[in-house]
């Protein structure tokens, strides 16, 4: 088959193949609530960013490692049409059987992906924009005042109780009672549920004060599907309030990939 | 002109069924013709209407048990050609399906002409319900139109790949379409076992490409493909066709056919041909230019 892409060329900007789809499947998925996704090839790996309303950012990760060939001359930054991606990804079902390759030969070119099965290739060549601004959160590490991570099973119990008809949750985070709480006040009534810090699904507590912040309860809905995917779930607030959702996603070959989610807490 | 026919038992029934329900969504109403041996069903939608051809070929004996008919005339016509709402006789099917276990078909004029299902008890032969569909009958003059589509002078002919992932192909490449004008896809094949299927959409274009896939032996064609060359055998013949009647037809799939033919006359249309143990479907699909 005389395909221009098929052999690697030197010259691309980025070269890189995946033995099993499913996994970036799966990542790209779980921030599926918008049209375009903006994709950072750096050495590191991709990072693919979404954003809704200016107040909620989401990043699913696929580092080097779980790539089987990764290459990478350039760093670049494209917008991509997301669910044109994904309908790519699809195209012979998703199965963990189908190997996948990258090329970006340069600047303002179109993405190849190259998707094989035995006896059956797929060529997609994908339009790629400028990239928008995106927003910098200015989420680090030292200025994170609580921390709690557990397993995903017990975050997905807590979300089962809230009520959806509320605008938005509470979360506090406190070194005592009630450690880990999350609050709604819907139509009919207030709920709320507490996490102790002694619960069998609690792996890591670091709460250091006593911090209560309003966050909209759409951005929660945005992450349930990177929830339902997820072994754990790292939950962290900063000293702005700021709060940041990690979301683990065991990999067919016992890796892990990641999907993060940054939330600006409601101004009263 | 007579027609009876009967469906011995409830698995008959459902056969019928099945095979009808899945004709039924890709069009209604139904052109029926009976013949001694065969029955068929058969579309011909005018070009304004799409220029779908489909013609549809059941073996009796694979249905009935009881099969008579005569035609209009016995010397040069011994068939009937008539048109029905296929829907209205699968849905009384599927109502004898529920505790009668033989069902009789036969042509009556009951309240004008029908076709008159019956259905009754196996054991105590007691009637458990009549119903009549409509019909209309075709007059001789008109069977000019339900002709069986001759097989075009072909360019490439090649069996099509395992349903499922040629389904979702098809389908994938449809959705990456704007929703509103008419989805194009390209079918390609060559004489080497190799098909592709492409669409080129305003974000993407993709091109899936098959290969090792086999050629079905038609009549008559043997001499001609000895006289190809290495290089003839590898080019490609294309038609361009609307995705919507490419989708209506894989539908099919639920009769799991044995195999699916695709015979492509380039730039003029895609002739797909179902083969099944007890039936078969030719589709074609004319050719869309842009």
């Amino acid at each position: 088959m005389g395909s221009q892409y098929n052999s690697e060329n030197n010259q691309d900007v980025l070269n890189a193949t995946l033995h099993n789809v499913r996994n970036l499947i799966n990542l790209l998925k779980s921030i599926k609530f918008t049209d375009s996704t903006v994709l950072f090839a750096t050495d590191q790996g991709f990072k693919f960013t979404v954003e809704d309303g200016k107040c909620m950012q989401a990043n699913a990760f696929l580092q080097k490692d779980l790539f089987d060939f990764y290459n990478i001359t350039e760093e670049f930054i494209v917008k991509l049409p997301l669910k044109v991606l994904l309908h790519c990804l699809l195209i012979f079902g998703g199965t963990s059987s189908t190997v996948i390759k990258f090329v970006y030969e340069k600047d303002g070119f179109p993405l190849h992906i190259v998707l094989e099965e035995p006896g059956i290739s797929t060529e997609c060549s994908i339009r790629t924009f400028e990239p928008d601004d995106l927003l910098d959160f200015r989420f680090n590490g030292q200025d994170v005042i609580n921390k709690v991570i557990m397993q995903s099973s017990k975050l997905k119990e807590v979300f089962l109780e809230l009520d959806a008809t509320s605008e938005s949750i509470d979360i506090t985070m406190s070194p005592d009672e009630p450690y880990l709480r999350f609050a709604t006040i819907g139509i009919a009534a207030s709920t709320d549920v507490s996490v102790p810090k002694n619960a069998s699904a609690v792996e890591v507590f670091q709460c250091t004060e006593v911090q209560t912040f309003s966050y909209k309860l759409s951005f929660f809905k945005r992450s349930v599907k990177a929830l339902a995917l997820a072994n754990r779930v790292s939950i962290r607030i900063d000293n702005r309030g700021f709060l940041s959702m990690q979301y683990l996603l065991k990999t067919d070959d016992d890796k892990t990939s990641f999907v993060e989610f940054y939330c600006a807490p409601n101004e009263d | 002109m007579k027609f009876r026919a009967i469906l011995n038992d409830v698995t008959c029934v459902q056969h019928l069924s099945h095979v009808l329900s899945a004709l039924v969504k890709l069009s209604n109403p139904w052109t029926l013709k009976l013949s001694p041996n065969k029955f068929f069903f058969i579309l011909n939608q005018r070009i304004t209407d799409g220029g779908m051809t489909v013609w549809c070929e059941l073996i009796q004996t694979s249905f009935f048990s009881e099969y008579a008919m005569e035609g209009v005339n016995h010397e040069d016509a011994n068939e009937i050609l008539l048109e029905l709402q296929l829907e209205q006789l699968v849905n009384v099917l599927k109502t004898c399906l529920k505790g009668c276990q033989s069902v009789k078909l036969k042509l009556t004029n009951a309240h004008g002409p029908c076709m008159t299902v019956i259905s009754r008890n196996s054991l105590s032969a007691e009637v458990c319900s009549e119903n009549h569909v409509p019909i209309t009958v075709i007059p001789r003059k008109d069977w000019k139109y339900f002709q069986e589509p001759s097989s075009p002078d072909i360019d490439a002919s090649i069996y099509l790949p395992k349903m499922t992932i040629f389904k979702n192909v098809v389908d994938r490449m449809h959705s990456l379409h704007d929703k509103i004008g008419i989805h194009l896809q390209i079918l390609s094949a060559n004489h080497n076992g190799e098909l592709e299927v492409c669409v080129d959409a305003d974000l993407v274009t993709v091109k899936t490409h098959f290969k090792n896939l086999e050629h079905p032996r038609w009549s008559g064609d043997s001499q001609e493909s000895q006289t190809r060359n290495t290089q003839q055998n590898r080019e490609f013949h294309s038609v361009t066709v609307d995705s919507n009647k490419l989708l209506l037809f894989l539908l099919s799939e639920q009769l799991s056919p044995d195999k699916i033919a695709c015979n492509i006359k380039q730039d003029m249309v895609a002739h797909l041909i179902l083969l099944h143990r007890d039936l078969s479907i030719q589709y074609l699909i004319p050719a869309c230019f842009n």
